[in-house]
């Protein structure tokens, strides 16, 4: 008989990541975590039944995490300026400290792996964000857009600017970081895009 | 968290075509799900039951002609 451990579990998942983010998920076999993880093999298979399941369960796991991370202090009901702001707040927040997570997430973002993955998620994130958005438009202050002009608009150059902060650098500057007043400089831009 | 079944876990040579003959062999009221990961080579067998042996599920699969053992 043998029982689940959850200590063990966190090392798991934590092995998980480094080497799906190290090598990709083509590279990543049950066998090298169990090696990296100083456990057995069997070990694994008490927790996840094969490497489909394992993927699946910590993105699925870590997926739920940034999404209700992104809503603390948000509420649909807020004008649109300062939701996307607190939106870009909590997203860019949860990038810097789980770095890892997030490039890892990336991994499984274009394998058939993530359908799954948006299968298990509950749509709670999906309906919020779409109720505010809905009223924003209602209240005129979000212009009509198809969502992918909408989503790009809003969300992308948050996105790049966290790159090039990953990158430490950008296409004319040796070294970047990103800070409040840049990102606070963008959302302007951005809202004012926003605009109808 | 509490699992009210127990976990087996087996290493075979098992293929995706012999699924059907190990569903036959497997087919007790004790066994209540099982997956083989075919992707590792150990071609794990993982077994969730109740009141049923490590040894009683390799007797089971070796007298029908697969090999089987525990991983360890």
């Amino acid at each position: 008989m043998r029982t689940r451990d959850e200590n063990k579990e966190q090392i798991i998942r934590q092995k998980t990541i480094e080497l799906v983010v190290k090598e990709g998920l083509d590279g990543f076999s049950m066998q090298k975590l169990a090696k990296a993880a100083k456990v057995s093999p069997a070990t694994l298979y008490i927790y996840y039944k094969d490497k489909e399941d394992l993927i699946i369960s910590i993105c699925t796991e870590l997926t739920m995490h940034m999404l209700n991370d992104s809503l603390k202090n948000f509420s649909p009901d807020m004008h649109f300026d300062e939701g996307l702001k607190i939106q870009w707040l909590n997203r860019a927040a949860f990038y810097m400290k789980y770095t890892d997570e997030v490039h890892f997430i990336e991994q499984i973002r274009y394998h058939q792996y993530y359908q799954k993955v948006l299968r298990n998620l509950d749509g709670s994130f999906r309906e919020t964000m779409g109720k505010f958005v809905h009223k924003a438009r209602e209240r005129k202050e979000l212009a009509e857009l198809p969502f992918e002009v909408y989503w790009s608009v809003a969300f992308a150059p948050l996105y790049q600017l966290i790159k090039f902060h990953w990158q430490g650098r950008s296409f004319s500057n040796e070294s970047f970081s990103l800070n409040d007043k840049i990102m606070m400089q963008t959302l302007n831009l951005v809202l004012k895009a926003l605009r109808p | 968290m509490h699992n009210p079944y127990t976990i087996h876990i087996f290493k075979t040579a098992l293929e995706p075509e012999d699924r059907d003959a190990v569903e036959n062999i497997l087919s007790s009221d004790n066994i209540l799900r099982w997956t083989v990961d075919y992707e590792d080579i150990d071609k794990v067998l993982r077994i969730e039951s109740i009141n049923i042996s490590s040894e009683e599920i390799i007797t089971l699969m070796t007298h029908s002609g697969y090999s089987c053992e525990e991983l360890i």
